[in-house]
């Protein structure tokens, strides 16, 4: 071999398989939009709730991440633990900085009432990233929303404080009396006014009392991170624009809720803006682990969360059936793939095996 | 943390046009390479008997190989005049080592021959000018309508917009040509709906032809997925896509130049783009030409190249030398120069992760299979399930892996299945 191309030597060159571009973007980029998208929906929590729910998202996530280090570093055998920071940011396996831990730990600190103990939250994390999500072997592999999962474990375990909720926060008040001891953080505590969610004063009273423009700006009570529409919108346009997140379930969702519950002769408007729908819509059912992969199956997802809701608000004991019909999806997930994608394609694949 | 970066940037879930400043720039020729490099196999099997000997002096258009049985033989030519170095085996675009004839320019620029008088008129004008098209079926009667790919399914290449912009008259005389010559009643032309420019332009050029049908088609077709094509184009069902038949768009100026100028087949138009090209263009590149003088030509430096690639940034075939040569079937060169290739500086970030079912690939996907699920089949060796799911329906267009964030190599998972010989669909029949 004489030819030209052994006189000199260049570069070896790289030889792979196709393609040999990528769009740069990774799972980090992903749950970061989710932070940034979820920027206007704490500022609206920390109007709502008062300067107590920083605390509780704060001490949410640190519980989350902390966990999430802990089962890591167990699961990976031949940890060494000695330089432990620097081993957690640089370590194959231990992968805190995906950034998964930190949006379930806020979305955890969105779903509890404004007036629980701090420690709360921080139970609801552990236990989201424990059992709703390790147990199943991390990321991508958990049957059920670890946000959604922890509020119904809260719930069940502690009804009293996950089911009283406060007025809006009263800032003109919180301004006058303020001084910087660590007791004014929980200063709603002192002469905060209980008060309910205009779910359960439809439940009760069976009419609906609030103004459309205070269930819209989020001027209710609630779960910390669900009371302001205008926010939890503004954080889903982000989500659409960025592709994050498929239009397919938010619309189909609040799209079956409002034609189901005006077929029950309910106010749509009043359905859609109140309690968790419009957080649940946007930033729990469109999780990417537990909602179907197929279009046609977000679709099925976003309709029977719909259903779900609608059918748990007007029956059922609870004010409030969002979390409960996205778990119940989450659970037919597997299901709606297997018979949304494919009969088609299984026809391809026999024709494409007889052709030759 | 550079893995959070692209948070910040428009990430594109389709690839962005790369091949910049080419798309409808005139292009440039390059006339006289130093050293040609012809293979004499371009597909698997269908060699080209070599008619040449070493130290042989050989005019630019003189017939160097034919190939083929009888009626079809097709012809190959000297692209260059010079001097036939040797005969050896080189490695070849295809990622294979064939035999090659090697020619030297002795410095003259001289235009090709003609094709000589007795070569014949139609479809044995086309073999003797080297056209690789299916003469057999073409010229056995039964195709219907003729397809033309006018869409550009790789973000580096420019070869068809350019056509259709520049050379839409010569597109349409060649495409008039095959018609008449196989007696095929109609031709359809698919253009990218994104681009109403090429429309426009190939309107103009056909004046007031009615054989020849523009049609637009919602996003731009991989050759790979050209049968599918068909089926979308032709509605599939009753037939009508069986009996149609497709032409390259690049060998529609070849054809033209053929009858019109007995012209042989020597040179063809590439792209030549990438971040080791500093200036993109489109270049008429003699057969044979060595992708090193390519990228030299047009500004790049062979040396600094990290990663060459024959085709396409999507479904291209990766080359291990840059003494490889430009062939019929190449539309365009694209090479790179990365940084951080090294193990040592990868991010934490920029390695495979666990698959989130984000359904990226999903929503990408041309033929809508499901490859995150299909690759999650073959990595736990359930091939019976993956090809259930479409394993064959793949067309290995790459675009899976450009979105996935997790950084599965989902379409590398995919053609390894495919490639098991267990798997091949005869295997499966029998």
């Amino acid at each position: 071999m004489n030819s030209p191309k052994d006189s000199r030597m260049p570069n070896p060159l790289i030889v792979s398989g196709p393609p040999y571009i990528r769009n740069g973007e990774t799972n980090h980029c992903l749950m970061f939009d989710v932070y940034i998208a979820a920027l206007p929906v704490m500022l609206a929590a920390v109007l709502v709730a008062g300067p107590y729910s920083i605390l509780l998202m704060a001490l949410s996530v640190l519980a989350a991440v902390a966990t999430e280090a802990i089962i890591q570093m167990i699961k990976t055998p031949g940890y060494r633990f000695r330089p432990l920071v620097y081993n957690l940011l640089t370590a194959d396996r231990v992968t805190i900085l995906d950034g998964s831990a930190l949006v379930t730990g806020l979305l955890v600190a969105f779903n509890v009432p404004p007036q629980v103990p701090f420690w709360l939250p921080m139970v609801g994390s552990a236990v989201a990233i424990s059992l709703g999500k390790q147990i199943f072997g991390g990321l991508g592999h958990n049957i059920f929303n670890p946000a959604l999962f922890a509020r119904t474990f809260l719930l069940a375990a502690w009804p009293a404080h996950m089911t009283s909720w406060l007025a809006p926060f009263d800032w003109s008040s919180y301004w006058a009396h303020l001084s910087w001891s660590p007791s004014t953080w929980r200063i709603q505590a002192v002469d905060a006014v209980s008060s309910a969610t205009p779910l359960g004063v439809m439940k009760e009273q069976g009419s609906m009392l609030t103004p459309y423009l205070n269930l819209f700006l989020g001027n209710i009570g609630g779960c910390i991170g669900e009371t302001s529409a205008l926010a939890i919108l503004l954080g889903g346009a982000y989500l659409l624009y960025k592709g994050t997140i498929t239009w397919h379930i938010p619309v189909t969702y609040l799209g079956t809720v409002a034609v189901m519950s005006s077929l029950f002769g309910k106010d749509p408007v009043f359905h859609l803006f109140s309690g968790g729908l419009m957080l649940g819509a946007f930033f729990m059912a469109t999780d990417v682990v537990t909602s179907p992969i197929t279009k046609m199956g977000r679709v099925v997802f976003g309709v029977g969360c719909g259903v779900i809701t609608v059918l748990i608000r007007s029956f059922g004991a609870l004010p409030e059936g969002v979390s409960y019909s996205i778990l119940l999806m989450n659970a037919c997930t597997p299901l709606i793939d297997r018979y949304t994608g494919g009969t088609v394609l299984r026809r391809e694949a026999a024709r494409s095996l007889k052709a030759s | 943390m550079d893995g959070f970066l692209p948070t910040f940037l428009r990430r594109k879930q389709t690839p962005p046009r790369s091949s910049g400043a080419a798309y409808d720039r005139p292009a440039e020729t390059f006339l006289n390479p130093r050293t040609v490099i012809i293979p004499l196999q371009e597909k698997p099997g269908e060699p080209y008997a070599c008619q040449v000997k070493p130290r042989e002096e050989v005019a630019a258009g003189q017939k160097i190989g034919e190939r083929g049985e009888a009626p079809f033989r097709l012809a190959v030519h000297a692209s260059i005049s010079g001097k036939v170095k040797e005969v050896e085996t080189h490695p070849s675009p295809q990622g294979v080592n064939v035999a090659s004839v090697v020619i030297e320019s002795q410095g003259k620029e001289e235009a090709p021959l003609k094709i000589p008088a007795e070569a014949g008129t139609g479809a044995d004008l086309l073999l003797q000018a080297g056209i690789p098209l299916d003469y057999s079926r073409l010229s056995a009667g039964r195709t219907e309508v003729l397809l033309v790919n006018g869409t550009e399914f790789e973000p580096n290449l420019a070869v068809r917009p350019y056509l259709f912009l520049r050379e839409g008259d010569r597109v349409v005389a060649g495409l008039r040509a095959l018609l008449e010559i196989f007696s095929i009643p109609r031709a359809l032309v698919c253009l990218d709906r994104k681009q109403p420019g090429l429309l426009w332009a190939l309107e103009r050029a056909l004046g007031g032809e009615k054989r020849i049908v523009p049609c637009r088609v919602r996003q731009a077709i991989p050759p790979s997925g050209e049968a599918g094509m068909a089926r979308e184009v032709l509605g599939g069902k009753d037939g009508s896509a069986a009996r149609a038949a497709f032409v390259e768009a690049a060998f529609l100026p070849a054809v033209w130049a053929a009858v019109q100028e007995r012209a042989p087949f020597v040179e063809r138009p590439i792209t030549v783009s990438g971040s080791a090209v500093p200036r993109p263009l489109n270049l008429k590149a003699r057969i044979g030409t060595p992708f090193a003088e390519v990228i030299g030509r047009c500004g790049g430096d062979p040396e600094r190249m990290t990663q060459l690639v024959m085709g396409g940034a999507l479904t291209g075939i990766s080359q291990p030398t840059a003494q490889v040569p430009v062939t019929h079937g190449t539309p365009g060169i694209l090479a790179l120069v990365s940084f951080s290739m090294g193990k040592g500086h990868q991010s934490k970030m920029y390695v495979e992760g666990p698959c989130t079912r984000c359904a990226k690939c999903v929503d990408r996907c041309p033929v809508s299979i499901l490859p995150a699920l299909i690759a999650a089949y073959c990595r736990k060796k359930m091939f019976a399930e993956a090809v259930e799911k479409g394993l064959f329906v793949c067309i290995d267009c790459g675009l899976c892996t450009y979105v996935c964030p997790a950084r599965i190599p989902l379409a590398e998972i995919l053609r390894e299945a495919r490639s098991r010989k267990e798997l091949r669909p005869g295997a499966a029949g029998s």
